[in-house]
């Protein structure tokens, strides 16, 4: 994505969207710049996928430009561009084979370098195993748990937030977040899990 | 350590606390919980190791390229219209679905008049549509090879759906297409890898124009509504058509409608509804929503006067209520057939159909060709939920204020509209969701398990992108719910019109349809096995995946809107 206007750094995403939508291309830059890392790791935990999850990112990003007329700024422009990642995700898992793992390889390429806190590499290659069962355990959840649990651990939505996102009350939020935790818990043995 | 010992009805109110998505009374009473229960601490300390654990997954990072492609594609559909390929707007604007009706029509006009082997070869491009041969009449012009093809039932033979299909596409790309190119739609701006095998026959074609939707649409929605007799519905002609073009009807679906047909009040979870669904539902609720303020019938009593019938009338709703009695009116049994004695009326039937573009105009071309069963034949797609929103927004709120007293309604509506609180969600509760069954929708909401969810995974995990489902639909919906009125939301693939068809061809026509049916039945009872799991997304890589909710309305409802009330 072009390199975006320092001047449109700081502005609202509304202005940003109604620049965009005026012509400039600049104003959506930023706003992908924005939010590109943000979507892309949701949806990484959301697909279970690093290739998925960068081809529906950039779907998205596309079809959010396409369709940025039509944005009416009732909710934050990151909701609206989540719900179109979302939506996207949901009908490429439908056509698509269930089980998408996150293989070990795929996981280790493109993973950000941790930093060096001078571990051995075995050590470094338990974590990444740790990190591997954990994506595992997400990808086993049912989908509306998967969703809940990505949009509140890895997106860092409130309850009102996911349930806008995912257009349910809060209540059924609240609910499946606890079957999903209770799930997760039951998947990942104790060595597995934070103190 | 269980949760199962916890004096509480609420376990999950301790993931909400470690959330901090508590305040008040519900804070208290964890917070005194908690104080008190060694095993509600050790419960919620659980909760924040999970929570932490995935909090601390490391970031992934993006391909280098990743930012380059995008702005490159970013860079094409910023390109000015004109420079663009014209592209059928399908999702875009009401006059871009007039294009698309168009090119619909086009393409069922094409259905007549191309040689058939055309169609044939086509089919074999449809990767359900394989197995033994269930239909061996010919349609009236006497060559319908293309249709027993489409019309095999995969399962019959267990064929693995993926063989040569490269073949099958250098077959067609010899194919003249003379009278395709006359009336084809406009070309697509970005022509997909079938376009040209596409273009070649009108069924094809016709697929084209759904698969359309998918480029400017993030769903690819439609609704087709029928008006079918109601012998029809009794004996679930559908299944015939569904499974003709390679769809899997799902045998819990069907066993679990069974049971509700036969009981005497519809429970609520009965009306859970897939999540697949919900685009098309919401489009139906919304969009008769708006018809019925419009038309002032909410002012006046509520949910009366279904205006799909053509009357009307306030009181048909309790003319139909009374000729189905306490019977759920939302599906069909599969047990209730015309031998089977006394059988309740049925208003309706929806079936949600997942299947490729090609299978959908595969079906409707069955359907098209059906008059005697398919009356009428509507396709709606479900692109215009923001202009109907939009309208709704601009319906006088007093109106709602009188009407809506309880706080049911669609969940949705309120909340793309940006209202949460509560009180305000009681002035605009009256939604067209709540029209279809106030109690029903009410403890849909109140549902917190996400049961409905459940069929949605399921039909994930069963690994077929051709399937379909028959939803349960509340009492009467079919009656308050009927296709779009006005040509811009929808194309009429065939309005109604007198039955032309001799007393004995009918006859004939029947008894070969219930011939049929009963194939299908035994057909169904067979363990499916390896064919179905033949079909599977792998197999098809290039297909686009529809969601498609048929509903089927008795015709007996237009009917009773001229009927006198008991």
């Amino acid at each position: 994505v072009k390199s975006p206007g320092k001047q449109l750094d700081g502005h609202a995403d509304a202005d940003l969207v109604a620049a965009a939508v005026g012509g400039d291309r600049t104003a959506y830059d930023v706003l992908v710049a924005k939010y590109q890392h943000r979507l892309f790791n949701t949806l990484v935990r959301l697909t279970g996928s690093h290739h998925t999850a960068e081809d529906i990112a950039q779907d998205a990003f596309v079809q959010a430009y396409r369709k940025l007329a039509t944005f009416q700024g009732k909710s934050a422009f990151y909701t609206w561009l989540y719900r179109i990642a979302f939506n996207l995700a949901m009908s490429d898992a439908r056509r698509r084979r269930p089980v998408t793992c996150l293989d070990g390889d795929e996981q280790s390429t493109h993973m950000a370098e941790p930093a060096d806190t001078g571990d051995s590499p075995q050590r470094s290659a338990e974590a990444r195993e740790q990190v591997q069962l954990v994506q595992t355990a997400i990808n086993q959840l049912a989908d509306e748990h998967r969703q809940i649990v990505v949009l509140r651990e890895i997106e860092g939505c409130d309850y009102q937030q996911i349930a806008e996102i995912l257009e349910v009350p809060v209540g059924t939020v609240r609910s499946r977040l606890f079957r999903a935790r209770e799930q997760l818990k039951a998947k990942l043995s104790a060595t597995t899990l934070q103190d | 350590m269980s949760s199962s010992n916890l004096p509480t009805r609420h376990p999950e109110l301790l993931s909400a606390y470690i959330d901090g998505e508590l305040t008040g009374e519900e804070l208290r009473v964890v917070e005194a919980w908690l104080a008190e229960d060694s095993d509600a601490r050790a419960l919620a300390d659980e909760m924040r190791s999970v929570s932490a654990t995935l909090q601390a997954l490391p970031p992934q990072e993006l391909s280098g390229d990743w930012s380059h492609q995008l702005s490159t594609r970013l860079d094409e559909v910023a390109k000015p219209h004109d420079q663009a390929t014209f592209n059928v707007p399908l999702g875009r604007s009401s006059r871009g679905w007039l294009y698309s009706a168009a090119a619909i029509a086009a393409a069922v006009a094409i259905m007549f008049f191309v040689p058939r082997e055309v169609d044939n070869q086509v089919a074999v491009n449809k990767p359900a549509a394989r197995g033994g041969e269930l239909r061996e009449e010919a349609t009236e012009d006497g060559t319908d090879e293309s249709l027993n093809e489409g019309s095999r039932i995969p399962e019959l033979r267990g064929e693995v759906a993926s063989d040569s299909e490269p073949e099958a596409d250098t077959a067609l790309a010899d194919v003249p297409s003379n009278s395709a190119s006359r009336m084809a739609p406009p070309e697509p701006a970005v022509p997909r890898p079938e376009a040209a095998v596409s273009s070649l026959a009108g069924r094809a074609e016709m697929a084209d124009a759904f698969a359309e939707g998918e480029e400017a649409n993030t769903d690819n929605f439609f609704i087709v509504w029928a008006d079918v007799p109601p012998a029809a519905l009794r004996d679930q002609q559908i299944n015939l058509v569904l499974a003709r073009n390679g769809i899997r009807l799902e045998e819990d679906s069907e066993s679990a409608a069974a049971t509700v047909a036969s009981a005497p009040v519809e429970a609520a979870e009965d009306l859970a509804t897939p999540p697949a669904a919900e685009p098309m539902l919401e489009q139906i609720a919304v969009r008769n929503y708006v018809h019925n303020v419009e038309s002032n019938t909410l002012a006046e009593g509520g949910a009366r006067g279904g205006f799909g019938g053509g009357g009307g009338g306030r009181n048909t709703g309790a003319a139909v209520r009374s000729r189905r009695g306490a019977t759920a009116g939302s599906t069909n049994s599969g047990s209730a057939g015309p031998e089977s004695g006394e059988a309740p009326a049925l208003e309706g039937e929806t079936i949600l159909v997942e299947a490729t573009a090609e299978q959908i105009a595969s079906c409707l071309v069955d359907m098209e060709q059906d008059a005697t069963t398919y009356r009428t034949i509507t396709l709606e797609p479900v692109q215009q939920l923001e202009q109907l929103k939009q309208l709704a927004d601009k319906v006088d709120e007093s109106q709602l204020r009188e009407l809506a007293k309880e706080d049911y309604g669609l969940w949705r509506f309120y909340q793309q509209q940006g209202i949460a609180d509560r009180d305000q969600r009681g002035a605009k509760v009256a939604s067209a969701r709540a029209l279809e069954t106030r109690q029903g929708y009410a403890d849909e909401l109140s549902q917190s398990s996400g049961q409905s969810n459940q069929a949605f995974a399921n039909q994930m995990a069963g690994q077929s992108v051709a399937q379909a489902q028959r939803l349960k639909r509340p009492e009467q919906w079919y009656f308050y719910n009927a296709p779009p009125q006005s040509e811009q939301n929808a194309y009429r693939l065939r309005a109604a019109e007198p039955e032309s068809k001799s007393k004995g061809a009918v006859v004939r026509g029947a008894n070969e349809m219930k011939q049929q049916l009963a194939q299908l039945k035994v057909q169904r009872q067979q363990p499916v096995g390896a064919a179905r799991a033949s079909i599977t997304a792998e197999d098809l890589p290039d297909r686009t995946p529809l969601q498609v909710l048929f509903v089927l309305r008795s015709t007996d409802l237009a009917a009773s809107n001229s009927a006198p009330q008991p």
